[in-house]
């Protein structure tokens, strides 16, 4: 992911922090040369780390305007909802009261009209509507008297789909029959692996789940058979010890991303930087395989040996980079799905009082802590990159029986519907493009933490060599001085009383 | 005052001055992000509780209805087949549970309105968000102190030897005492502040940092919040709509139902005297309209269902609900 200028341009191009107060730069700037240093290296080594934290806090808002805007448009359409239930039931309530009274009205000696007025209220049909048609009717050998429910009207699935969709024959002949078997509606059906990885010749691969794998060739993003690829399967997933959850894909939307990244022969990252990157949007290398505890212990280490403030300078920044920074976890993936042909991605629902459908799109991790809020995967617009999405389903009741299956093709960045027949339908949209726009006010943070990554080291080596140049001239003046009593005794003396 | 001292003074004065109040913004704020969620998780809670209580209601009025529809079947409909039989060939499809009651609306229609995050876990996040943020900004406090206190002894070391740092102490200082300064005593006070001042502005930012995220992911759930509300709102107003539709079918059928038994009565009487439509007078087949349309009537009110399994919201309340969310315009 590109870099925002806004984050790293100014923040690399400054001496001065940017994230402190200007009143604060204005004190340090006029401070005597000898002592400006004290301020501007000691905040400037921890700048990348605060600017993490101001990332955070501003994807956080970004989520906040996101949830204020769709609340604003959740809002209005229940208040039209309302007003139109209100209204109708104000018509119901007429239409009640008028077959009330006709009801209470008649009796055994109604008049002719009368009776036509109970039969139009109480909707008994054409036959009833006057003498001559209740005559004819009971004068017809065909006709019958039939009191029970009224024939179940058969439900146009496929009339469900053509609000958002178009109907057409899937990209490739081997997808036929998948996407809709073993489908629940809640519930996306994992599928040969979409999403693990597997070290490959060049570097790690992705699984696809279709027998085949994505992965960096020639600088860019290439799919291959997962033949070529060796080693054991596993799942990766990212971490970060500080606050703030990394805004992590679940595995079917890693793999659907990278099958559009491979589609579009998209340029790629380092080989090293491609499963956090894929993940996260954050293009950093794998830490070193060292965990926290490892780290920890040194940190204490060294600290233990520190015999002056600044010898903990560098360990304690250190300390915090661990901290802070993103790393992955590895684990062996000992089941592997069947493959199938399809990325199983989503479902489209239907909302039975709206009579409108609803699409499912998850991505994300739900944590509350996760930067830029949780996922967001219910919409009622026409899944695209410009819909409103929602926390939780905006459907008041949906059809628990019936779902629509929303699918990546490998090799094909559109996002196709399988219905319950198994009709194939195109959205005609990106599912790269959906993903993009729902992770964009994370992008910040994004940015952020791809600077740190990349300054802390400098910062703490910085620390280090300022450490070792301190403790040499302290050395240096040992040797220097320890003669000459006889200085420190003059300037005792100047500055005594 | 001599001007090295209030330059490190203005300097120590200004940093921990910033930091005090961000943190303190930052204190400030993450209260004000705990009021939100609390606010709006009352809200919320109160408005699932009025929901509840109007399902309970709409089931109230759906079990009278069904008592009403189940002595229909059983008092004026099968008589009135009974008779009705003997002039006309008559369906009666008696769609009955096993305890012979007709199938019972299902009132459930909120599937929406349930927050998926709750303001435990909000406050649950902010608190798991404090602790291992504690860690990385104690850190970076401590380091920046620890940066700074080189920072100092770069600077003071440059000079080079004891004699130097006593000199740039006492400089620090305003000059040595005997000049008119504060000596080597107040330089050492001042370059412990400008070491530790960094520390207390680092903290709070990294403090104010946190308030601002709080208060961010505090309105995002108040306004994830506000969208269940809306729900719950909207979910009212349907659930007050078709339990008036349900008490409303209720009061009609019984009065058809009182209407049709005397002519069930008749109707029997009738037929066991004549059962040739074409040799009944007038007013015999206005009579035998009458209690046919009743009995249509009811069976319609019977075998109807304002709510059921798929839906099947009375046409009304349906385009209601269809032209509130934009379908119909």
């Amino acid at each position: 992911m590109s870099r925002d200028p806004d984050v790293t341009t100014e923040s690399e191009s400054s001496s001065a922090p940017l994230l402190f107060p200007p009143v604060v730069g204005a004190a340090i700037g006029r401070l005597p040369p000898a002592f400006r240093g004290v301020f501007a290296e000691a905040l400037e080594s921890t700048e990348p780390l605060l600017l993490v934290d101001q990332a955070e806090a501003i994807a956080a808002e970004s989520a906040a305007a996101i949830a204020v805007d769709g609340a604003a448009e959740e809002t209005a359409r229940s208040e039209r909802v309302i007003v139109a239930v209100r209204a109708a039931q104000e018509r119901e309530e007429q239409r009640w009261t008028a077959a009330l009274a006709v009801v209470e009205d008649i009796d055994a000696e109604a008049s002719a009209t009368e009776l036509d007025d109970l039969a139009r209220h109480l909707g008994a049909g054409d036959e009833f509507a006057s003498a001559e048609a209740f005559d004819a009717a009971m004068d017809d050998e065909d006709w019958a008297l039939s009191l029970g429910p009224a024939a179940v009207l058969q439900v146009d699935h496929g009339e469900r789909l053509s609000r958002i969709a178009v109907r057409q024959t899937p990209p490739s002949a081997k997808v036929l029959g998948e996407g809709h078997h073993a489908s629940t509606p809640d519930r996306l059906t994992p599928s040969g692996g979409a999403g693990s990885w597997i070290e490959g010749p060049d570097g790690p691969a992705i699984l696809l789940g279709d027998g085949t794998v994505v992965a960096p060739a020639d600088g860019t993003f290439a799919r291959s058979p997962q033949a070529k690829a060796t080693g054991d399967v596993i799942a990766v997933r990212a971490h970060r010890w500080a606050s703030g959850r990394p805004p992590q894909l679940e595995p079917h939307a890693v793999a659907a991303l990278a099958s559009c990244l491979a589609a579009r022969g998209a340029e790629s990252p380092l080989a090293a930087e491609v499963p956090l990157w894929l993940i996260t949007g954050v293009g950093v290398s794998e830490p070193d395989p060292s965990n926290l505890a490892s780290t920890l212990v040194q940190a204490g280490r060294t600290l233990r040996k520190a015999r002056r403030a600044h010898q903990a300078a560098a360990p304690l920044l250190h300390l915090a980079f661990e901290v802070s920074r993103l790393r992955s976890e590895r684990t062996p993936v000992t089941d592997v799905p069947a493959p199938s042909a399809v990325i199983d991605v989503g479902r489209i629902r239907w909302c039975e009082l709206s009579q409108r459908p609803i699409t499912w799109i998850p991505l994300l991790d739900e944590h509350p802590d996760t930067v830029g809020g949780p996922d967001r995967a219910w919409t009622t617009d026409p899944p695209a990159a410009g819909a409103t999405w929602h926390s939780t389903s905006p459907a008041l009741r949906m059809d628990p029986s019936w779902s629509a299956t929303l699918v990546v093709v490998p090799g094909d960045p559109n996002v196709w519907c399988v219905d319950p027949d198994g009709a194939w339908w195109s959205l005609e949209v990106n599912y790269e493009a959906i993903l993009l726009a729902r992770r964009e006010h994370r992008e910040v943070w994004c940015d952020a933490m791809e600077w740190m990554h990349e300054a802390m080291p400098a910062k703490i080596e910085a620390a280090e060599a300022r450490a070792d140049a301190l403790d040499a001239a302290a050395a240096t003046g040992r040797e220097t001085n320890e003669p000459s009593s006889t200085a420190q005794d003059e300037i005792t003396e100047t500055s005594g009383p | 005052m001599p001007l090295p001292v209030i330059l490190a003074g203005w300097v120590i004065v200004t940093a921990t001055g910033t930091g005090t109040i961000s943190g303190g913004m930052g204190v400030s704020k993450m209260r004000r992000a705990k009021r939100t969620v609390t606010e709006a998780e009352n809200e919320f809670e109160l408005s699932v509780a009025v929901t509840a209580e109007a399902r309970v209601s709409c089931e109230t009025a759906f079990e009278h209805l069904a008592a009403t529809r189940f002595q229909a079947m059983q008092d004026a409909l099968v008589p009135f087949t009974r008779a009705f039989e003997q002039l006309k060939h008559v369906d009666l499809i008696v769609d009955v549970r096993e305890d012979g009651a007709p199938p019972l609306d299902a009132v459930e229609i909120i599937a929406a309105g349930n927050l998926s995050v709750t303001a435990i876990h909000v406050i649950l996040g902010l608190a798991t968000a404090a602790a291992a943020g504690a860690v990385a900004s104690t850190a970076t406090s401590a380091a920046v102190t620890a940066a700074a206190a080189a920072g100092t002894g770069t600077a003071i070391s440059s000079l080079s030897g004891v004699a130097a740092t006593n000199a740039t102490l006492a400089w620090l200082g305003g000059g040595p005492l005997a000049a008119g300064g504060g000596g080597m005593a107040l330089g050492a006070t001042m370059a412990t502040g400008i070491a530790a001042a960094p520390a207390v502005l680092v903290g709070g930012i990294f403090l104010n940092q946190k308030g601002r995220a709080a208060v961010a992911k505090a309105e995002r759930f108040a306004a994830d919040a506000e969208t269940a509300l809306a729900k719950h709102r909207e979910c009212q107003a349907i659930l007050a709509a078709v339990t008036a539709e349900g008490q409303r079918a209720d009061e009609l059928l019984g009065h058809i139902v009182r209407r049709l038994l005397p002519l069930n009565g008749w109707l029997e009487g009738l037929t066991e005297r004549e059962t040739d439509w074409r040799r009944l007078t007038d007013s015999e087949r206005e009579r035998v309209r009458l209690a046919a349309t009743l009995a249509v009537g009811a069976s319609n009110l019977v075998h109807t269902p304002i709510v059921d399994a798929n839906g099947a919201l009375t046409q009304a309340i349906r385009s209601a609900c269809e032209q509130g969310a934009g379908i119909l315009g």
